[in-house]
């Protein structure tokens, strides 16, 4: 397994450490604009996954009234019950890899700046001896450059802040409550709001502990998130007075309007033989997501098809959705 | 509704990735952190047949080199110290005082250096646990002390990350005289006749008078200075993290000449018979004409080298960071493999009656002949 941490070693951590000392150095010795400078970078160069990201999320989170309607109806029968679950992820144009393969290809980054970060702040002799290993001998200023300056605005980026990890906190719930969307389901929105607490107060409580340099990573990232989501999907579940009571903000609305109305029907034809999917009154009314105030669905059209309601063939037992209606 | 939440699958893959990112991050913070931490590399000085040097348990080690026994294994410090953070990964708590400062003997005292930013002066004739003076004697010096500590006519020089340069009486511990520098030092001080050298992170070499601190000269490179300064002939050496090695006039702080290499020179350099050998953290060792600076020659050793070479006899023994001990001829100029230690090595090497001491990271003493290559491991840990 040795060969792994060489790679590693070889094709991202070291050349980010050097590249972080060059910015530093370009950018009048500031390794706290570096960090945000590069984070920048970063994100825009990992846009398109991003975006990916967050449309697949939303996508997922507006499912859950229908995946809990086929577990609920396939309860003992898993097998069946992952296979409609699969085939109405497939049918609404969503995989839960469009979650997880974005983020897993950002990982490594993270990883890599946190390493970085870590390494370059260190303030022990044994850490410059490591540092000397890795900077790049035909890169002539970079060895000139150590040890870099850690002080940034009223931070020591080697040791952990409190006031940052604060914002840190604040700027992750911002942006877990733009990807929240309310729920009519009492325990889905349960769910929701423990998402919406659980992350930011961790990585709160993470950057209490870490180096402030690694929380000012975090904050530009989540901040760039917030701007990429903002201009992707609105505010989303995000409502707030001044945002003129947030919510489903007109960026959706807009994006949603966009959307050729013929894609979204489904027919007879397109169901399987175990559950109907129905045009649902809200087509019918000239809307396209049933109840208002329940609209989650991302701009992009990641749903060819639109599902109001899921009926089940042999009881006729609508959903709760449904029902409300 | 825990479980429920947790078995929705959204919440599967966030909490996935969470405990991925937070584990990576927590064991490449511990890898990251596991050379970050200071664990200390002191060498030693050998004086009456006994060596003496700080331990990585943070003691100061006296041996008995003719029989290996040991004489005194006093901790510096018993206060408990708090452990890192929850990603610090500093381990279990520790009253162990961090030791890279090699030993000095001033008289009748041996004096170390702590990273806890504290000299000891313990008696050498008496095996106490007690030291004679610590300085301060309340709190520390107010930054770690990394390089070491020289004697000269009853004063005990040194440099603390603090940024002052501090002169204490030897006898007592008091302070003689301080010069603020204002930026970390962790070089290693030389004093030759009446001028102390020392290199700072501010980029400088000074030149200090050693009877009250006041500046003679200032010399700028265009990196941080950590090496120890040597002086032959008028001239000092010293090297810089901008990778050059420069000899500088002694009297008037004017560059003689500098040469440029691949990595730093962490070890201090030697000179011999006008040949000026500094080992690099490039795995080079260099010999260059001490007058000229020109390279006579160059020898690759396949590993950085941050120990500190000695000369046994005519004979250069430098040590890589890896723990082979090589010998090169200073007259033939041929090198060979000595001894494999297989242990890292970062501290300064001892030589006494053709014998080199080498304090290995896996705080193990070893002593290397250095004609034979003989090897004999002693213990001195607790």
């Amino acid at each position: 397994m040795e060969w792994v941490g060489y790679v590693w070693d070889l094709i991202i951590l070291n050349p980010l450490i050097n590249v972080l000392i060059m910015l530093s150095s370009y950018l009048g010795g500031s390794f706290g604009l570096a960090i945000i400078i590069l984070t920048i970078v970063v994100n825009l160069l990992m846009y398109p996954l991003t975006l990916k990201q967050l449309k697949a999320s939303k996508a997922m989170q507006t499912m859950q009234a229908e995946i809990a309607e086929v577990r609920k109806k396939y309860a003992k029968d898993k097998q069946k019950a992952a296979q409609e679950q699969m085939r109405l992820m497939k049918e609404s144009g969503v995989s839960p890899a469009g979650c997880l393969l974005p983020m897993l290809v950002q990982m490594p980054v993270w990883i890599a700046l946190y390493q970085s970060v870590i390494r370059l702040l260190a303030r022990a002799p044994e850490a410059f001896l490591d540092l000397s290993q890795r900077l790049y001998t035909s890169w002539l200023s970079v060895f000139a450059q150590i040890p870099l300056e850690s002080s940034f605005l009223w931070l020591d980026l080697a040791n952990p802040d409190f006031l940052l990890a604060i914002l840190v906190g604040v700027s992750m719930w911002v942006q877990q409550k733009m990807t929240t969307s309310t729920s009519a389901d009492p325990q889905q929105q349960a769910q929701s709001q423990m998402m919406l607490w659980m992350f930011p107060l961790m990585f709160a409580f993470l950057c209490t502990t870490l180096p402030s340099g690694l929380a000012v990573y975090w904050i530009t990232s989540t901040v760039i998130r917030i701007a990429l989501q903002y201009y992707s999907t609105g505010w989303g579940g995000l409502s707030l007075p001044f945002l003129g009571g947030g919510g489903q903000d007109t960026k959706v609305k807009k994006s949603e309007e966009r959307v050729p109305r013929q894609k979204r029907v489904l027919t007879e034809d397109d169901t399987s033989a175990d559950i109907v999917i129905e045009p649902g009154p809200a087509q019918e009314e000239g809307t396209e997501y049933g109840e208002s105030g329940d609209i989650s669905q991302d701009s992009g059209g990641s749903y060819s098809k639109g599902f109001s309601s899921i009926r089940r063939q042999s009881g006729g037992g609508r959903s709760k959705r449904r029902k409300r209606r | 509704m825990l479980k429920k939440f947790i078995s929705n699958p959204v919440t599967k893959i966030a909490l996935l990735l969470l405990v991925i990112l937070v584990g990576t991050a927590a064991l490449s913070g511990c890898v990251a952190t596991r050379g970050a931490l200071a664990r200390g590399w002191a060498g030693g000085v050998i004086e009456g047949g006994i060596l003496y040097t700080g331990s990585m348990e943070g003691n100061l080690v006296a041996v008995n080199i003719t029989d290996g026994s040991v004489l005194m294994s006093v901790p510096l410090e018993t206060e408990v110290t708090s452990g890192g953070g929850l990603l610090g990964c500093a381990g279990a708590s520790s009253s162990a005082v961090v030791i890279y400062s090699s030993p000095v003997i001033a008289d009748d005292l041996v004096c170390v250096g702590g990273y806890n930013g504290q000299v000891y002066a313990f008696p050498r004739e008496e095996a106490r646990e007690e030291p004679r003076w610590v300085y301060p004697r309340q709190g520390n010096v107010g930054g770690e002390i990394i390089g070491g500590i020289v004697y000269g006519e009853g004063k005990l020089y040194f440099g603390a990350a603090n940024g002052k340069v501090y002169a204490l009486n030897a006898a007592d511990g008091y302070t003689e005289w301080e010069y603020d520098i204002g930026d970390k030092i962790w070089s290693t001080p030389t004093v030759d006749v009446d001028t102390l050298y020392i290199g700072s992170f501010d980029k400088k070499l000074y030149a200090l008078d050693t009877t009250d601190g006041s500046k003679k000269w200032e010399f700028v490179t265009e990196g941080t200075i950590v090496t120890t300064p040597v002086v032959y002939n008028n001239t000092v050496y010293i090297s810089s993290f901008d990778r050059n090695l420069y000899a500088i006039n002694a009297s008037t702080g004017k560059l003689k000449w500098k040469y440029l290499v691949d990595n730093w020179f962490w070890a201090k350099p030697l000179v011999y018979n006008n040949t000026v050998y500094a080992a690099c953290l490039d795995g080079t060792v260099y010999a260059f004409d001490a007058a000229s600076g020109s390279k006579k020659v160059e020898y690759d050793l396949g590993s950085p080298v941050a120990s500190s070479p000695v000369m046994v006899d005519g004979t250069l023994v430098v040590v890589t960071q890896d723990g082979v001990v090589y010998a090169i001829d200073a007259g033939s100029l041929r090198k060979k493999e000595l001894a494999a230690l297989e242990e890292s090595v970062f501290a300064p090497l001892v030589e006494s009656g053709g014998k080199v001491y080498i304090h290995t990271n896996a705080d193990a003493l070893h002593e290397v002949d250095a004609l034979t290559g003989a090897k004999r491991q002693i213990n001195i840990k607790d």
